[in-house]
This record gives C-alpha cells, sequence and structure tokens, in this order.
C-alpha cells in the first residue's frame, strides 16, 4: 500500500485511488506511477525512470518518457486542482503535493 | 441438352415458322384469286353466249356445234339459259347437264342478281341477264383445270421447297453453331487436361477480342494466380526445409566434433556455444512460423480487444533488447496525446508486439550503428508509425520483393535471418486493416511505415 497526499495505490489489487475516486491506468503507467510514489519529493532522472521502470536505458532521441509522465498527469489531476507531477527543466520529474 | 443443339433448333423453328407462314399465305392468296379470276370468266363467257342467243340470234345448232369442237380441245364453259318462269330456253348440253337447276336455286338468283358456288368441284356462276326488259337467268359451269394444276404445282412446290428450306437451315445452323462452340469445346478439353502438376499450361485466345477470347484471357489470369500461388508453396515448404536443416546440420556437426576425441574444456564450451546458437536460431524460426500460422489465420479466428499502441511497442523494444543487448531503440511521440482513443487500436497484441519486434529486429540488423527508431503520429482516424534506420538501406530491385516470405535480398550478406520476418510483419498489418510501406535509399537508410486505424475510426 502506497500513499502520498490524498493518492493511494493497493500494489497487490493494483487499484489506484485519488480522494477515493478510482483511476484506471495501464500496467505500464501504473508502474510508473508506483516508482514516483515510492520516491516522492525527490527528482527523478529520465535516464533513472528508464532503467528502474522500463528495465532500459534513457537515450536522448526519445521523448516516450515525457509522453507518458504527461498522460499519467492527464490521468490523475483531471478534476482536481491541485498539481502532483511536476516538470523539473533539464533535470527529471518530482512528485510534490504543491509548493 | 447442349446449348449448342437449343440453338440449332431454336433457330430451325423459328426460321420455319416464317416460312410456313409465308408460304400459307401466299398459297392462300394465289387459290383465292385463281376462284374470283375464273367466277368472273364464267360470268363474260355466259353474257356472251347471251349476248349471242338474243343479240346476234344465232341458231342453238350452230352454238351447240361451237361448243362441241371446243370442248374437245379445251374446257369449254357450259351456259344454260333460263327465263324466270325455270322454262329452259337455251342448254349448250342438256345430255352432260352438270349443273342440276333446281327451281329454288333460279329464283334465288333471279332475287339476288347472282350466286357463285362449287358443285362437284366445278364452278358455278349463275346471274341474272336483261334483254328488252324481260329477265333471264344465266347459269355458266366449267372446270378450272389449268388454274387448279397451277395451284396443285404451287402446293406442291412449296412444300417440297420448305422442306429442303429447313434441312438446309437446320444443317446450316449445326454447323455455324458448332463454329461457334468450337473454342469452347476445345477450351473445355484444354482445361480438362490442366492440373496442379501442369499449370504452366495456357488457353489459346485470338486477338479478336470476341467474349470467347475474354473468356480464354480471363482463365489465363487465373491460371497465372494460381500458378504464382502454387509456385510459392512450393518455394515456402522447400524454403522451411532448407531453413531447418542448415542450423541443424550444424548443430550435428559441431556435436560430432566434439565427441571424436577428448577436447579442452574451453573447446568443449564453445561447441556447445555454437550449438546454442544453431538451436535458438531454429527455435527463433519455428516461433516465427508458428507466428506466421496465426497470422494466416482466418480473422474471426483472433482475438480482437482495444490495444494502446504505446505500450506495445515499449513491449516490443524491450523485447528486442533483451535478446540484443547492443541494439538501440528510440521511440519518440511526435505529439502529446489527450485520450487514449487516439493511441489504441483493435488489434491482437501479441500479433502486433511481434511485428513491431520484427521491424525494430531489421532496422537494428541491417544498421552497422545497431540503431532505428519509432516515431509516432497520429491523426483523427489513424495511428502514423515510421520505423527508420540509418542502415546499408535495401537495393531498388529487392524492395518489392521484401514482403515476400523467404525472400532474402543482396543484403542476406550482411546479417543473417530466415525471410519470415517482413511478411509476417505485413500480414499482422493487413489482419488489422492497416498498411506497410517501404521506402529505402541503398546505404543511406529505410523507412518501414505503418498506418493502422485507431479505435475511434472502426
Amino acid at each position: 500500500m502506497l500513499q502520498y497526499g490524498d493518492l493511494e495505490m493497493n500494489l497487490y489489487t493494483k487499484i489506484v485511488k485519488r480522494s477515493g475516486v478510482e483511476i484506471s491506468l495501464t500496467p505500464k503507467e501504473f508502474n510508473l506511477l508506483a516508482y514516483l510514489m515510492q520516491n516522492p519529493e525527490r527528482v527523478l532522472s529520465r535516464t533513472e525512470i528508464a532503467e528502474k521502470v522500463w528495465d532500459t536505458h534513457f537515450d536522448t532521441g526519445t521523448n516516450f518518457i515525457d509522453v507518458y509522465i504527461n498522460y499519467l498527469r492527464k490521468k490523475i489531476e483531471k478534476n482536481f486542482d491541485r498539481k502532483l507531477i511536476h516538470t523539473k527543466p533539464g533535470m527529471g520529474f518530482i512528485l510534490k503535493a504543491e509548493s | 441438352m447442349k446449348i449448342r443443339t437449343r440453338l440449332t433448333l431454336l433457330f430451325t423453328i423459328i426460321t420455319a415458322t416464317i416460312l410456313f407462314a409465308f408460304a400459307a399465305v401466299i398459297y392462300y392468296s394465289s387459290k383465292e384469286s385463281r376462284e374470283n379470276e375464273f367466277y368472273e370468266k364464267l360470268k363474260k363467257e355466259a353474257i356472251t353466249k347471251a349476248n349471242l342467243f338474243f343479240n346476234a340470234r344465232v341458231e342453238t345448232r350452230t352454238m351447240h356445234r361451237i361448243y362441241r369442237n371446243n370442248r374437245a380441245t379445251l374446257h369449254e364453259v357450259e351456259v344454260a339459259i333460263y327465263d324466270s318462269a325455270f322454262n329452259l330456253l337455251y342448254h349448250d348440253d342438256v345430255n352432260l347437264d352438270i349443273v342440276k337447276e333446281t327451281p329454288a336455286m333460279i329464283s334465288e338468283i333471279y332475287r339476288d342478281g347472282e350466286k357463285l358456288f362449287y358443285q362437284d368441284g366445278w364452278q358455278v356462276a349463275g346471274l341474272r341477264y336483261e334483254f328488252e326488259n324481260v329477265r333471264y337467268i344465266l347459269i355458266a359451269t366449267a372446270y378450272d383445270q389449268h388454274g387448279l394444276s397451277k395451284l396443285d404445282n404451287l402446293l406442291k412446290n412449296s412444300v417440297i421447297l420448305f422442306i429442303i428450306a429447313v434441312l438446309i437451315i437446320y444443317v446450316a445452323g449445326r454447323f455455324f453453331s458448332k463454329k461457334a462452340f468450337g473454342p469452347v469445346a476445345e477450351m473445355t478439353e484444354k482445361v480438362h487436361h490442366i492440373t496442379a502438376s501442369n499449370l504452366d499450361m495456357r488457353l489459346t485466345g485470338n486477338d479478336s477480342r470476341d467474349e470467347l477470347s475474354e473468356l480464354a484471357n480471363t482463365f489465363n489470369q487465373m491460371l497465372n494466380r494460381l500458378e504464382s500461388s502454387f509456385d510459392a508453396q512450393k518455394h515456402f515448404v522447400s524454403n522451411i526445409s532448407h531453413e531447418i536443416r542448415t542450423p541443424l546440420a550444424a548443430i550435428i556437426t559441431e556435436l560430432e566434433l566434439s565427441v571424436n576425441k577428448d577436447r579442452t574444456v574451453d573447446e568443449y564450451r564453445r561447441a556447445i556455444q555454437h550449438a546454442l546458437n544453431d538451436a535458438r536460431k531454429l527455435a527463433r524460426l519455428s516461433g516465427s512460423l508458428l507466428d506466421f500460422a496465426k497470422a494466416s489465420y482466418d480473422l474471426s479466428e483472433i482475438a480482437f480487444k482495444p490495444v494502446r499502441i504505446d505500450e506495445v511497442l515499449l513491449d516490443a523494444k524491450l523485447q528486442v533488447q533483451q535478446s540484443n543487448a547492443e541494439y538501440d531503440i528510440d521511440i519518440h511521440f511526435e505529439h502529446d496525446f489527450e485520450d487514449e482513443v487516439l493511441i489504441s487500436v483493435n488489434g491482437n497484441e501479441y500479433l502486433l508486439k511481434v511485428a513491431f519486434s520484427n521491424l525494430f529486429e531489421n532496422g537494428c540488423k541491417f544498421s552497422p550503428d545497431h540503431r532505428c527508431s519509432a516515431s509516432v503520429s497520429f491523426s483523427s482516424r489513424q495511428l502514423i508509425i515510421r520505423f527508420s534506420d540509418k542502415g546499408i538501406g535495401i537495393p531498388p530491385d529487392d524492395l518489392e520483393h521484401v514482403f515476400i516470405p523467404f525472400y532474402r535480398g543482396g543484403n542476406k550478406k550482411f546479417a543473417d535471418g530466415n525471410g519470415i520476418g517482413l511478411s509476417l510483419t505485413r500480414k499482422i498489418i493487413l489482419l488489422h486493416q492497416g498498411d506497410l510501406t517501404v521506402s529505402s535509399v541503398p546505404s543511406r537508410g529505410t523507412v518501414f511505415t505503418v498506418l493502422l486505424p485507431n479505435i475511434a475510426s472502426l
């Protein structure tokens, strides 16, 4: 069971909820979010994400991590005011409950 | 019944009917006009004799003599003259008296002015005649030997001509229909002889562009297609056998050499490594064949469900990189996607992964730097995925053949493979109602473009 703010994740039932509302994710999105929630409030580089989440190495020509993050962001921040995933330009991404 | 016989009979019956109607009309009208003409002749003769009798007052005896003289040479008209009270005033030949006149007949003629009828085949014309205000009845009769025999002739000739004409038409009909259907019979005969073993036989058409040569050409085109697909199948089987035999032979040789005599551990290790590589190659081949068989199934036998293309691409990338760690694969999205629908297709995840893996593998395999990239873009209806590499490219001559099973072009020296990958990939993409095209510049690189309809457009 992982929890960050109003976001909660059950690693066994693979259910993700925000404020009690269930969010449906694909397995890859789930893995990505799980990695972010396991390392909250830490800037995670694209290389780290690529290696830990997808077991692959990151190439500069690739933007699929950005695309995934964007898409995941849309799914979990839709209908909510508070942003959770932030982009740190040139560094990576961070899961943080707004500053 | 054969069309040929049917056509001949139909043709003959129609022509015979027309001919018969034609002949019947001619005969009937000739008969009518002969009859009328003869009645006219009878009337004239009767009036002439009456004039002789009344006007010229020729003696009865003289008239009888004329009558008898004429009778000897030609069919003379026999005339009788009565007054209104049925008293015989004159008769050409009372003894002969062909017309048996009765008072009723006379009074009828007197009343109507004229009566035309037949008696025992003889034509009789009775008419009213007026001389010095006294009415007389003239009766003329004769047998129209000449006219009737002419008519009889006409009938006989017509019947004979009719029969001959029908026979000629029938024979001609058979001849022409045989001629017309000759090519069909020839074709049937020839097609009978075409079997799987001599598919190279062709029908002979002519250049007249008629229906039959068109049919022959259509048959030939069908045979062309059949032959090429038969050839492809033959090749397929021999190719598979070859593909399986080569690594098997290598394994056998390798193992034979290692059991021949004692070797060092290093040599054993190398031998085992080689055998392992060949065994893997075999496993890959059988895997590809299995996939090929799956993709060749009927659409209805493959489970289709909504599939996220980005995930399949990532899976394919991981799969390829697992077995080839040195391969470098980029996946690039041209634009962000808002809606899952834009990047999802209705498809079979396993088959799509096979297809994408093949394209990744090909791109890396045929590039000295082992790099390839996939860029994903989409419109409202379809996804476009470009798999590009900066590899050795494909020679233009090979470009149109790359999707043929087991075809291996001039690039086969560069990297090994079994020639199934691309044909399998194309089959899978077509199965998803998409399209796979290729463009390539030798020594510059190759781009495979996959078009897939997204889930919303189906």
